[in-house]
């Protein structure tokens, strides 16, 4: 009876130590140690060593995760076999050539160098936003590295990009690196060092998820929103002929000076819904998990589809399923409107080419043709070359397609006009 | 042998002791739940110090956590789904396998509901909501933890 007593109390003083060992006397802890990292060390694994939880889900972006809804997502399929119409658009443009969905920041060194777009003529322009060491290629000589040989470049930077893009090592507080974001925050009036944290919770992503162009000459990279962030605001800037800046490529058989639009995710989001609303980049794509009671920011950086409860139930109670219908509905309705747009477009450069050839055609009417078709494409680029398929402002997106339609159509029946057809 | 006596002095001493067990027992019962019963028991679980902070700075800050999330109908339920709820909050508390966004679960939605309405069912009686079947969470559900009244985010020291 003792034995059974005594067995009985000691089991209980253990289970009750327990609780209150694991509740109250040792606690997870409530903030993140910081452990200073020294300035220019670029590499992940070491950093991993004192930020582990962090590092470890950063590593899940090494296993690429196709889409949920099955839009792009980060397997690197060819665009163009399920938009055939890019062959056409991008005809003389290296787009034509190559154009791989992203496979994510661990790559993208090595697809950069894979990719059938470099040649050994490529510039150090491109390296921007491949890798922290832009850091230390802009610290020594200015935006002089955007002119030296990207492959000389390459072998310097080592790492793709990883923790140092977006965090100052010693303080682990957001920092943006690419001077092209900087300056065109600085020319619209803002301070990135001024920044809220929510603001550079989107900063450290938008620095180069942008639309983007090489000034002629000097390749510097600048980002073109001096007059705003929406698709029409841009083309209104990229009419002014900015340091030169007149076309990336002419289409060989149209003849039309176009723009090649680059992932225009900053622009979108921050005008859509969630941006303006004061939702940040990593609210949805970087949320916010616990492992073993400690609060941390997932590092896997992909469609927030795939946590759905950390990245949308905070807000959104209607559970994931129609979460999920809400997302695929928006991205299928811009899908087909993009095809529409796309195979428009397409069409456009067929009708022009063929007008182009017949001798009595009247050149300033071809010209007017060329011009709506120039600003018909970028429209349909905005939105093609985005990552969120519609997601970001899908009011905005759904309204660019649709003037995109409508300006390829002009431009058909403008072509017309120039060789005396459908005069009516 | 004595003759017997109707009530020998054992029987006295387990009477004393049998009250003195149940007062003391009643005592220690009821500090424990007037203690368990203070919001900065609940917010002295890790899980706890996001929604404590925000109740802290909400307009309820004068009443305690459960006052909206117990049954206020008797002692009994109120009991009940406190004991029920502690057990497996510790429960998880020990495992640390909580989200960073905790959720109602099972019954907690209609509870909180219908202490929203023992003071404020006033407001809503002329209108259609009190037609029942409606819940004030579903559009008040960030009035007391509120996002944006605390500072949130993971902290670097």
């Amino acid at each position: 009876m003792q034995k059974v007593l005594v067995l009985f109390l000691s089991v209980s003083v253990l289970f009750f130590g327990l609780i209150t060992a694991r509740v109250w006397a040792v606690k997870p802890p409530s903030a993140m140690k910081l452990i200073p990292i020294s300035a220019g060390e670029y590499d992940p694994a070491l950093w991993g060593k004192s930020y582990p939880i962090e590092y470890n889900s950063s590593q899940k972006n090494i296993e690429v995760a196709p889409s949920p809804t099955g839009y792009n997502g980060s397997i690197n399929y060819q665009k163009a076999e399920r938009q055939p119409e890019l062959y056409v658009n991008f005809k003389g443009n290296p787009f034509s050539k190559d154009y791989t969905e992203d496979r994510g920041h661990p790559y993208a060194l090595e697809d950069l160098l894979h990719s059938k777009r470099i040649s050994p003529a490529s510039k150090g322009a491109c390296i921007t936003c491949k890798t922290p060491a832009i850091e230390q290629f802009y610290n020594q000589s200015g935006w002089a590295f955007a002119n030296e040989s990207l492959a000389t470049l390459v072998q310097q930077a080592k790492h793709p990009v990883t923790c140092a893009n977006c965090h100052n090592p010693e303080t682990m507080a957001l920092r943006v690196i690419n001077p092209a974001f900087i300056e065109a925050l600085s020319r619209k009036g803002v301070d990135v060092n001024k920044a809220s944290r929510q603001d550079m919770r989107s900063y450290v992503c938008g620095q180069c998820h942008a639309e983007y162009y090489f000034a002629p000459g000097t390749n510097q990279v600048v980002l073109p929103w001096d007059k705003g962030f929406t698709p029409q605001e841009i083309y209104e800037y990229y009419s002014t002929k900015p340091n030169g800046f007149l076309q990336d490529f002419i289409h060989p058989d149209s003849q039309t000076p176009l723009l090649k639009a680059q992932h225009p995710d900053y622009e979108e989001s921050s005008t859509g819904t969630h941006g303006k609303f004061g939702i940040s980049c990593a609210d949805c794509h970087m949320p916010y998990m616990r492992s073993s009671g400690q609060k941390y920011t997932s590092h896997w950086i992909t469609s927030p589809l795939h946590t759905v409860k950390e990245s949308c139930t905070p807000c959104h109670t209607q559970g994931s399923e129609q979460l999920y219908d809400q997302v695929r509905g928006i991205q299928d309705n811009t899908w087909q409107l993009q095809r529409t747009a796309g195979t428009t477009v397409a069409h456009a450069h067929d009708v022009i080419t063929k007008a182009s050839d017949v001798p009595s055609a009247n050149k300033e009417e071809l010209d007017n043709a060329r011009q709506l078709l120039r600003q018909a494409q970028w429209y349909w680029d905005y939105v093609a070359a985005a990552n969120s398929q519609g997601f970001h402002n899908s009011v905005l997106e759904l309204h660019t397609l649709g003037q995109s339609i409508d300006l390829a159509n002009q431009a058909m029946i403008t072509a017309n006009r120039a060789v005396g057809k459908n005069s009516l | 042998m004595d003759e017997k006596k109707p009530f020998p002095l054992h029987v006295f001493k387990l009477l004393f002791l049998g009250f003195a067990g149940a007062i003391v027992g009643m005592l220690v019962f009821a500090g424990g739940l007037s203690y368990a019963d203070k919001p900065t028991f609940c917010g002295s679980c890790h899980s706890m110090q996001h929604v404590y902070t925000t109740w802290q700075a909400s307009s309820h800050q004068y009443f305690t956590c459960g006052d909206c999330h117990l049954p206020q109908d008797n002692i009994l339920a109120k009991l009940y789904v406190k004991g029920e709820n502690g057990m497996r909050h510790t429960y998880h508390e020990v495992l640390r396998d909580y989200p960073d966004t905790i959720f109602f679960t099972g019954t907690a939605n209609t509870i909180v509901n219908k202490n929203c309405l023992r003071c404020h069912a006033y407001i809503v009686a002329p209108t259609a909501l009190a037609t029942g079947e409606q819940s004030c969470i579903s559009c008040h559900r960030n009035f007391i933890h509120g996002r944006g009244q605390v500072e949130g985010g993971v902290k670097v020291e």
